[in-house]
């Protein structure tokens, strides 16, 4: 070591006989350290810890078997960018600092390679943690499209933005070890990263168009939506970020003195493709209000409905997948109810519904406007030929929206028409409503009984993507929760003989009480019985 | 260096010049030799990255509070746990000793300096972590955050970074564990971040607080006594 930097003159670098030998040590160094990464144990387990709660999922059976495929690739790209990109920041900036860590960058300086080419194959390298992270996404996705009930389909912009991501983290590693000597800033960068993240997440981000700047963003809607609606430049993004990629791969090579056009022309390519991308993708679509529009008010004319046995269900293009998942649920209420209600009012039908309330001006609006926007909503439906359609939202696979859609369907079957929002039922029809749900199936008596964890006061039959949900008050849910611990085959009789009386709307609790024979508690003088829906 | 010099020399020393067990050092001698360690050690001792980190950390909290933006408690724990973070990243540098070859024959235990380089780092990372909440409280709405449990998440963090540093001390014959170490405790890091519902130690106010810093305890306690561990536990020589 001490012999080669005391010579003086700079020792003279063997000069190889051609650029081609130059390409050819290039390749070798590039392959031998694309090795070194895939085998670092970061990477390792990076890719473990990327796989591993996803495969925990699907083996312990809680995994959605309903997925939206394009929020999929958000989350994905959210869970992607800390622990793959952080992970190729890490590999790729001990890389560039071994022979510093080691002491023998001086000796560097009698190999074949100037420094600039040597760089120029760590930055090669990279390129096998982008194909790794490629797989990792692709693997996951696929699953995800290969099920029957998933909905929507994968841009194939936001499927490569995960290595992407990989790829500008991994120059950002290289960028931070040419410019300091220190594993220290490594991980400083990759805590950066997670405020960046942090920062991607917050409401009063996502209502600007700031948020494509950062390295990911998040869906400007807490539900999935169409995909007609949602702001989502893929292409445009992932443009920018190859073109900071490229901006850093021009720093590091400048810093290395490499050959001036070289370095100049990838700073103009990285500058072309980070300024265009990075201030084309926030230019507001001029359609796009329109087409928000159709979809909250006037969803018929865009979505198109299927018939499952006597029931019409309605959905936005890409989300057919759910209807099997609805005819579950819908089958198994009206199995419960009596024959002669199953088919109350007119026919039934299942129309997707979604509040396009963005994550920015979330706000709870008042119950009359609530009603209001019900009424305008069926009379859409009956102009549509679905009169007093079940509402459903854009959300499948867990028990919660089983339970909210079996409640919509139940109230449907028992009153002849679709809720009207407003109040909460109250009297002997909430709990009757209560147990219906319960007893529909396993799957709805989980969901009912999470909602019940969750909401207080009264159990309220809403996720965030059905608003105006059904509720029942505690106090008549209480009595309904009990009658379903009961043997099933005492209970269904009783229902269907007094199906009538239950379901009048001023039959009161305790005749619900006194027809099961469950205790009911006394109504307290200062509660009263609220406001109900008539 | 001539304060060392004056610490008893070594009775036996074995073939390869590795001194063998040690009765040397009496009763008062210790804390003599604990004494004319302290400033040695602590010139020795890598403390710019831990004041670097723990600098970027208090960097963090700056902008809520300067902006007079009104964030969510939730999102002030959050980022109070990126501080966190950053200190404990610092933390893995701490026991960087390139004089570890030359170290490992002196009949000073090692434990002595490690013991030295943690109250060094405890109290710079103490410093930047009050520094960070100082400036969270001064902001506003921050009056009623858990400021204690949060501590006790630092402390662990803290630990935890600090066993990585002696596993990482410990396993790199040159003594510069950094690199194993700060990559150990982000992946640390990461499997916190992903744990499942019933044993979640990144928990948001409400609920499961509590419960979640009982076990942030047995964290602090578990990486406590595991440094202790790896720190004295004596190599089992190869025949």
């Amino acid at each position: 070591m001490t012999a080669t930097s005391t010579l003086a003159p700079a020792p003279a670098r063997p000069t190889p006989s051609s650029t081609d030998g130059r390409r050819q040590a290039l390749l070798a160094l590039a392959r031998f350290e694309a090795f070194r990464m895939l085998r670092h144990p970061l990477t390792i387990a990076a890719a473990l810890l990327f796989l591993g709660p996803w495969l925990w999922g699907w083996l312990s059976g809680s995994a959605n078997r309903y997925p939206v495929l394009s929020d999929e690739l958000i989350v994905i790209q959210l869970l992607a960018l800390p622990i793959l990109g952080g992970s190729a920041l890490i590999v790729a900036n001990l890389v560039t600092l071994r022979a510093h860590r080691h002491k023998v960058d001086a000796s560097y300086d009698v190999l074949v390679l100037p420094p600039a080419w040597r760089l120029g194959g760590f930055l090669l390298a990279l390129l096998s943690l982008a194909g790794v992270s490629l797989l990792l996404v692709g693997v996951r996705v696929g699953v995800s499209a290969l099920l029957p009930g998933a909905v929507g389909s994968v841009d194939v912009a936001t499927l490569v933005t995960p290595a992407a991501l990989v790829l500008l983290l991994g120059a950002v590693g290289v960028f931070c070890g040419v410019l300091i000597r220190s594993v220290l800033v490594a991980p400083l960068a990759v805590l950066l990263v997670l405020v960046l993240e942090l920062v991607a997440t917050m409401p009063s981000i996502i209502g600007t168009g700031w948020r494509f700047l950062l390295p990911v963003y998040a869906s400007e809607f807490p539900v999935p939506v169409p995909a007609s609606v949602s702001d989502r430049p893929a292409a445009r993004h992932l443009a920018y970020l190859v073109g900071l990629t490229v901006l850093l791969v021009a720093a590091v090579l400048a810093r290395a003195a490499a050959r001036r056009s070289f370095v100049a022309a990838a700073l103009s390519v990285g500058l072309i493709l980070a300024v265009g991308g990075g201030l084309t993708q926030s230019w507001p679509d001029p359609g796009m209000a329109a087409a928000r529009a159709t979809v909250e008010d006037r969803p018929a004319s865009i979505q198109s409905c299927v018939t499952r046995a006597d029931v019409t269900y309605c959905f936005f293009d890409g989300f057919g997948g759910f209807v099997s998942g609805w005819d579950e649920v819908v089958t198994s209420v009206r199995a419960v109810v009596p024959d002669s209600a199953a088919s109350s009012g007119p026919p039934l039908a299942v129309r997707q519904r979604v509040p396009l309330e963005e994550i920015s001006a979330y706000q709870t609006g008042s119950i009359a406007e609530a009603v209001r926007t019900v009424a305008a909503w069926k009379t859409a439906d009956a102009a549509a030929g679905t009169p007093e359609a079940v509402r459903v939202g854009t959300e499948w696979g867990d028990a919660r929206a089983s339970a909210v859609l079996a409640a919509g369907v139940a109230y449907r079957l028992m009153a002849g028409e679709a809720f009207d929002g407003g109040f909460s039922l109250c009297g002997a029809r909430a709990a009757l409503l209560v147990w219906l749900v319960g007893q529909a199936s396993p799957t709805t008596l989980a969901g009912m009984r999470s909602l019940d964890e969750t909401s207080m006061g009264a159990l309220s039959f809403s996720d965030v993507s059905t608003l105006f949900g059904i509720s029942a008050p505690d106090r008549a849910a209480a009595p309904a929760l009990a009658l379903l611990k009961r043997p099933s085959a005492e209970v269904p009789p009783l229902v269907e003989r007094h199906w009538a009386e239950l379901t009048a709307r001023d039959t009161p609790l305790e005749r619900f009480g006194a027809i099961f024979g469950v205790p009911v508690q006394p109504l307290s003088p200062e509660e009263g019985e609220g406001l109900c829906t008539t | 260096m001539h304060h060392v010099s004056r610490v008893p020399a070594p009775e036996a020393v074995d073939t390869s010049g590795r001194a063998t067990r040690v009765p040397v050092l009496r009763r008062g001698g210790r804390a003599r030799t604990a004494v004319a360690l302290v400033w040695p050690t602590l010139r020795a001792m890598r403390i710019v990255p831990l004041l670097t980190a723990g600098l970027v950390g208090v960097a963090i909290v700056i902008p809520p509070a300067v902006t007079g933006s009104v964030l969510p408690p939730d999102t002030h724990i959050t980022v109070l746990r990126l501080v966190m973070a950053c200190v404990g990243i610092g933390v893995t540098f701490a026991l960087d000793d390139p004089a570890k070859p030359t170290a490992e024959t002196l009949p000073v235990p090692a434990w002595l300096g490690a013991l030295i380089r943690a109250v060094a780092a405890a109290a710079v990372g103490g410093t930047c972590w009050v520094a960070a909440l100082v400036v969270t409280r001064s902001g506003l709405e921050t009056m009623s955050l858990p400021y204690a449990d949060l501590t006790c998440e630092a402390a662990a963090v803290v630990a935890v970074a600090f066993l990585a540093s002696a596993i990482g001390w410990r396993r790199s014959p040159r003594g510069i564990g950094s690199p194993i170490a700060v990559s150990a405790l982000l992946l640390a890091m990461t499997v916190t971040a992903l744990l499942p519902a019933p044993v979640r130690l990144l928990v948001a106010t409400g609920d499961g607080w509590d419960a979640a810093h009982d076990r942030w305890a047995y964290v602090l306690a578990g990486a406590l006594v595991a440094t202790v561990g790896v720190l004295t536990v004596r190599r089992r020589r190869r025949r």
